[in-house]
């Protein structure tokens, strides 16, 4: 018997690129899954994104495609974690490899996840960001992210301050 | 914004007081300094990173803070954010109001210090999140600073109180998210469970008389771990603890047993929560008569040795009563087991040896004699052994050896244990039993010219049990470079020579 047909979607990103996906794919996303659970009719015209663009796009859907059929977090458990952070900065081995992209593209995801609402694609690259923070000086945090000191003399007074409380822990 | 002066020059201040020109130039000073560091806040916007709003710039640093279920106070990360909040202006206002950076509160050794100001800090920015507070000899103050937010603390650990101070203060204060607690008591307090800490599940006390703190109860506590207590735990104790803690799934002792069983009473008590008891002590009598009050037939039940340690014969025959008695139930993990026999020292190397699994044995430098053999192989259960390596093997019994009936790889150093390896009839084709019948690996280290008629007796050996077909998978000819190891080719799966 042959399996039933799987809807397909149309998406529609800022640059006009249009992708079309199985609708599984796309209900990773739950600002698309509840865009689409409103529209009670058949609808052929593209669904618009106008905070992504094609290549984050198609970069968000190999994510939605390789984790297809996976459970979606649910709120609850979002919140339990942020109450314990009982969160693992472990990231899967494919993750780690998908999430390999130069740091506009990176930021670029973590954004369109964020727009998207697909909190482990979120996770996946803020988790990222901070294993690339972690270990790291301020001087060497401020080279890998093209960030210079903007502290004024006051602040740098401050945090001179609390150099020394990092220095007595 | 104001347009600032940039043609300043001596005739900006020409006629003013000396005060009235320091105060002209400091305001234009820092005016620079303000104007420069927003070009510098400006130039930061353009970053790739600043294109995250703040909210996910703040979940990026409180994933730089993540602990697992029980935190591990010594790696806990306590660095980072401070690092994060110094890098920029934008980060750095991000960072203080990012509750989860700033939860941990942590003293790790008498060698640090904790400053009031810094703790006082960090209350106030990880406002309301739950704390991890993790103190070794905390200040007076300190103590007094923490005293008003049990209520936030999810995970406590405090050591060593201070001079005139103890922590049952602190411990009397509800703490409704308590899930750990981690202490050592320099007197006896009374803790306060029921209702107290309704969540708590992971109890450890160390270093501390663990009578004097029982019965208590608490229905929650699934973990309990108790360290080197100040007094042996006596079966009574340990029947209190189990009264007590009902829903118990894992019991760790450290340390904890007498060196005589004392009184133990009969009746066995049966748990069937608990899961996993963890015991690391040597007193084996104790131990044993220990593990005979627990109805646990499906725990699993690990022993490890503490460091390097002297068993006596007794010792060394509960060891085997243990071994025998849960054979399926414990795995043992020892490391170093130094055995005390009548005049003689002798050691045994058991590595990793779960008795579900097969074990492996390393005879070091000492020779041993018959009597440590016969006493050694009683302790141990010679059936289950799986790799023997022997530095020297010399009069020994013999008859023992039948039963290595699962030894897979022996590795020889020296002539002596081949000669006795050939002598014991394992290897020998006159001999009709074959008792290492499973042997695959054989390696032989350091064999010198003068013993090369021991190598013609190992080939006819090997080439006996070629023909049986028992033949070996490997051999290893290490060191030896006197050895013709052609003449093994045809005898054995594979040969392999190392210089």
């Amino acid at each position: 018997m042959a399996a039933p047909a799987t809807q397909q979607i149309k998406i529609r990103c800022n640059d006009e690129k249009e992708f079309t996906v199985d609708r599984d794919v796309l209900e990773r996303s739950v600002l698309i899954k509840n865009m689409l659970e409103d529209v009670t009719e058949q609808q052929d015209a593209p669904i618009p994104l106008p905070n992504v663009s094609g290549p984050v796009m198609a970069k968000v859907l190999e994510y939605c495609t390789h984790h297809r059929g996976e459970p979606l977090p649910s709120a609850d458990t979002e919140q339990s974690q942020d109450e314990t952070r009982k969160r693992t900065t472990d990231i899967s081995e494919w993750d780690q490899k998908f999430i390999t992209v130069d740091q506009e593209m990176l930021f670029e995801i973590i954004l369109a996840a964020n727009y998207l609402d697909i909190k482990s694609l979120l996770d996946v690259g803020c988790k990222t960001v901070a294993n690339m923070i972690k270990g790291k000086t301020p001087e060497e945090i401020r080279k890998l992210f093209n960030i210079v000191n903007d502290f004024t003399p006051e602040e740098e007074a401050q945090i001179k301050k609390e150099n020394e409380w990092a220095e007595d822990r | 914004m104001t347009r600032l002066n940039w043609g300043l020059s001596s005739s900006t201040i020409h006629g003013l007081t000396l005060q009235e020109a320091y105060h002209k130039l400091d305001d234009e000073i820092s005016q620079l300094q303000e104007r420069l560091s927003s070009l510098r806040s400006l130039r930061n916007s353009l970053a790739p990173i600043s294109k995250v709003p703040t909210e996910i710039l703040s979940k990026i640093f409180s994933h730089t803070q993540e602990h697992g279920e029980l935190p591990l106070y010594e790696d806990l990360d306590i660095t980072t954010r401070f690092y994060v909040s110094w890098v920029c202006r934008h980060w750095r206002n991000t960072a203080v109001t990012t509750p989860s950076l700033w939860t941990v509160i942590s003293k790790k050794s008498r060698d640090v210090s904790l400053r009031i100001d810094f703790v006082e800090a960090l209350l106030s920015r990880s406002r309301p999140r739950a704390l991890v507070v993790g103190l070794f000899e905390p200040s007076v103050e300190v103590l007094k600073a923490c005293l008003p937010q049990m209520c936030r603390i999810q995970h406590l650990r405090l050591l060593s109180a201070p001079r005139g101070a103890d922590f049952s203060r602190l411990l009397i204060q509800p703490a409704p998210l308590l899930a750990s607690l981690d202490l050592e008591l320099n007197s006896p307090v009374q803790l306060p469970f029921a209702g107290v800490y309704p969540h708590l599940f992971h109890l450890t006390v160390r270093d501390t008389a663990i009578h004097s703190n029982f019965p208590l109860t608490a229905t929650t506590i699934t973990n309990f771990r108790i360290i080197n207590p100040t007094q042996p735990i006596v079966a009574q104790d340990l029947i209190d603890i189990l009264s007590s803690l009902p829903n118990l799934t894992d019991l760790i002792l450290e340390k904890c047993f007498p060196n005589e069983v004392g009184v133990v009473p009969a009746t066995r008590i049966s748990r069937p929560h608990l899961q996993a008891v963890s015991i690391v002590d040597h007193h084996l009598e104790t131990l044993f008569s220990f593990l005979e009050l627990l109805d646990i037939p499906q725990a699993a039940v690990s022993v490890t040795w503490p460091e390097e340690l002297i068993a006596s014969e007794d010792e060394l025959k509960y060891f085997s009563i243990i071994l025998d008695h849960y054979r399926v139930q414990i795995s043992l993990e020892v490391r170093h087991l130094e055995i005390k026999h009548g005049n003689s020292d002798f050691s045994v190397h058991l590595s990793s040896t779960p008795l579900n699994h097969r074990y492996s044995f390393c005879f070091p430098q000492q020779e041993f004699s018959s009597t440590e053999i016969d006493a050694l192989f009683f302790a141990l259960p010679i059936s289950d052994l799986q790799t023997l390596s022997a530095n020297t093997l010399t009069n020994s019994n013999v008859s023992e050896f039948q039963e290595l009936t699962n030894l897979k790889s022996i590795a020889l150093h020296g002539i002596a244990p081949l000669q006795e390896l050939v002598l014991w009839g394992g290897l020998d084709p006159e001999e009709d039993w074959v008792p290492f019948s499973a042997l695959e690996e054989l390696s032989i280290y350091e064999v010198k010219q003068q013993f090369i008629s021991e190598v013609d007796s190992l080939h006819r050996a090997l080439s006996s049990r070629h023909l049986r077909g028992l033949g070996l998978a490997k051999l290893v000819i290490a060191q030896s470079p006197a050895v013709d190891v052609d003449r093994f080719k045809d005898i054995v799966g594979a040969l392999s020579v190392v210089d």
